[in-house]
């Protein structure tokens, strides 16, 4: 879909409408319509030197009541006579003359010129109205740019809260209902009392049945990590690859260390299902259980073909989620088709004749938070060990990757939270709903909930985790109403390897931008 | 919507209101030149002078500013020339042209109407036009007016039809209003 293409959408004509109203008017009321102001300054004739000659007009107001007004005047100061083009009036404004007239300075009682000049609120307003049509320009050429994607939970990394979770990205839907485990990784307590903020910063509604927080003692030295199947395992031997090498080259430093800087790639231009590998080289592995632990997240890759899917289901989105809801397993693999051609991230091992075979996928959903997850690799080997994680170019970020000796399996303890404050102010309700399972905590966009936890006195040897539950609906824009197209919607669901190829150029030309509008139209009130 | 409902509120509720602070003039409709106008024209602007003429006598004299006599202000009301002694002015007000802010007043309501093309945007654009908007033509309104005793008589004078003075050799029972 080219931008061109895209005029034919009522709602792109409405708001090029808009665009050319606002852009009209402005011009129209800015030449046109008399909006200025004036200066007016008198002169004695024996200062008519100080004259000014912006004026485009003198008044020459004479001793008994007449005044001449000259257009194209000069004055000569030797002569003491000011002359010009014009007509003479009397006392009572009518007209006595029509000519050029030359005026003796002593005649005269007093000058007078009047400055008009276009009045500084007209400037204002244009001001005002360059940024209103930027924006106007802004939503035409990225209606999809805007922040989205389930509960984000913000905790303490030390000096600032951070964000560190976002529960159930992947429950678009009442049926999708899941539950969510995120690693607090960064979390740096330092207290008894712990403080989890959990925002609703989109255009959606989120559906919250509990948020409880994990604790799992740490050995001496060690930390916890929990695999995709929800298995937490302590550890307290982690070894770092010594090599890594993307299409790009060597890629060490992005993935050496949990510390925000990410290895992550541009999708490709013809089929944004085009993959990529990474291949890690990891000496001294040990003998034993050993898992891959990963800090993780994926690009706006995902997000935008979402919105996109809803964009082209339009009005009828209500008869898909109806269809979702009721329970049909073909319409849930259809709404999936997408997500899985992309994937997750495929995790490869080489067997004795150095072929790379497929050992096991990691995934999570979410653009936002990076997730810290371990993947247990089986007979991986001792040694000098090699990885390859094969994924969709463009579609993830990789902070961190490790080998974990994965040292005994621990079961976590559960804490619900002993304390709610909505918008700061104290809320037992809420408290009380998130206690019970049986029913759900409601959130609209700009809601701010303080959920507090005691953790047990030794807090410091614990790791925490974040569990979720619930599910999210993404509220439809006006704009992708008016982008509703059935037949591209069912391309989405029934041939995802062609929707992916035929929304590759349109990704393009927003995927550099895509990241900085998306943070910057973070719903806050 | 609710932004949309916000959208229509602003506009009949709180656009009207913010109007409100724009300047008034007693001036009978186009009486007033515009600012481009004004540079062909010699009449006054128009004045509205309360004065008392005893203690307890509270007079408003409002028409064509006239001129400033050493120790009167001279104006022609719809009915005759009335000559005020300063001492008597409680306080003045000129309106020296038409500054045209009506203009500015649709431009801010076309920017309010164009705010849906910003999307959900609109719940900040849409305020911030109403309220930039509404300060802006209330500026323009006051641009062109004019009170003593804030400014003296003196400095106000070149907004008279004779800013040199009552001419002596004038029989004010000859004076003529703008459209007499």
């Amino acid at each position: 879909m080219s931008f061109w293409s895209s005029l034919s959408k009522s709602w792109l004509r409405m708001k090029i409408f808009y665009l050319f109203l606002l852009l009209f008017v402005y011009i129209l009321l800015l030449d046109g319509c008399g909006v200025a102001t004036q200066k007016r300054v008198l002169v004695t004739p024996q200062n008519a030197k100080s004259l000014d000659h912006n004026s485009a007009f003198l008044k020459a107001h004479m001793l008994d009541g007449r005044v001449y007004i000259l257009s194209q005047w000069s004055v000569n100061s030797n002569l003491k006579i000011v002359s010009g083009d014009g007509k003479l009036l009397d006392a009572n404004r009518e007209v006595l003359a029509n000519g050029s007239f030359s005026i003796p300075f002593d005649s005269v009682a007093i000058f007078e010129t009047n400055l008009v000049t276009t009045s500084p609120e007209v400037m204002a307003m244009a001001l005002v109205t360059g940024a209103s049509v930027i924006l106007t320009v802004y939503c035409i050429t990225n209606p999809k740019a805007c922040f989205g994607s389930c509960p984000t939970f913000y905790v303490d990394d030390g000096p600032n809260q951070t964000l560190q979770a976002e529960g159930f990205s992947s429950s678009v839907a009442p049926s999708l209902e899941a539950k969510d485990i995120d690693a607090l990784y960064r979390a740096k307590p330092t207290g008894k009392e712990f403080n989890v903020t959990m925002k609703n910063e989109a255009l959606e509604t989120h559906v919250v049945r509990y948020v409880d927080m994990l604790v799992v003692p740490r050995l001496h030295g060690g930390r916890v990590f929990v695999t995709p199947k929800g298995e937490f395992w302590q550890t307290t031997r982690i070894i770092p690859p010594h090599h890594c090498n993307g299409p790009e080259g060597d890629c060490l430093s992005q993935i050496i260390a949990f510390d925000g800087i990410e290895r992550k790639s541009l999708a490709d231009s013809t089929f944004l299902g085009t993959k990529e590998t990474v291949e890690l080289e990891f000496d001294s592995v040990p003998d034993g259980k050993v898992g891959l632990v990963m800090a993780f997240r994926q690009s706006l890759l995902s997000t935008y073909l979402f919105y996109q899917t809803l964009a082209y289901m339009g009005s009828s989105v209500g008869d898909w989620y109806a269809k979702l809801q009721s329970g049909n397993e073909s319409i849930r693999k259809r709404m999936g088709g997408i997500g899985q051609v992309l994937g997750g991230i495929e995790i490869l091992k080489q067997d004795g004749s150095n072929n790379w075979i497929p050992v096991t996928q990691v995934s999570e959903t979410g653009p936002l938070a990076t997730d810290v997850r371990v993947v247990p690799l089986p007979n991986l080997g001792s040694g000098s060990q090699k990885i390859q994680l094969r994924f969709t170019k463009g579609h993830w970020r990789i902070d961190y990757v490790a080998l974990a000796l994965l040292d005994k399996k621990v079961t976590p303890q559960r804490l619900s939270p002993y304390m709610v404050r909505h918008d700061a102010i104290l809320d037992s309700t809420a408290k009380n709903i998130l206690i019970d399972t049986s029913q759900v905590l409601v959130t609209l966009p700009g809601d701010v909930y303080t959920l507090t936890y005691l953790l047990p006195d030794d807090y410091i040897n614990y790791e925490l985790f974040l569990e979720s539950r619930g599910y999210y609906m993404e509220w439809i824009r006006d704009e992708w109403l008016a982008e509703e197209n059935p037949a591209l919607a069912r391309m989405m669901f029934l041939n995802p390897q062609k929707a992916l190829k035929k929304f590759a150029p349109e990704f393009k030309k927003v995927e550099a931008e895509i990241e900085q509008q998306f943070w910057g139209s973070r719903y806050a009130r | 919507m609710p932004a949309k409902r916000i959208v229509i509120a602003s506009i009949f509720v709180i656009f009207p209101i913010l109007l409100l602070g724009c300047a008034s003039t007693t001036a009978p409709r186009h009486w007033l030149p515009t600012a481009e106008e004004a540079q062909q024209e010699a009449y006054g602007a128009w004045i509205t002078v309360e004065y008392n003429t005893t203690s307890s006598d509270k007079r408003i004299a409002e028409g064509e500013f006239i001129a400033v006599n050493g120790e009167s202000v001279f104006v022609l009301t719809s009915e005759k020339l009335v000559v005020i002694p300063q001492k008597q002015i409680k306080q003045g007000r000129l309106v020296t042209y038409d500054s045209k802010y009506g203009v500015l007043g649709i431009w801010t309501l076309v920017g309010v109407l164009s705010t849906p093309s910003h999307g959900i945007g609109l719940i900040i654009s849409a305020p911030v036009w109403i309220v930039l908007g509404s300060i802006i033509t209330s500026g323009q309104s006051y641009e062109p007016i004019e009170t003593t005793p804030v400014k003296s008589w003196d400095e106000l004078r070149k907004f008279a039809r004779f800013p040199q003075g009552m001419p002596k050799a004038l029989d004010p029972k000859t004076l003529k209003g703008k459209y007499n």
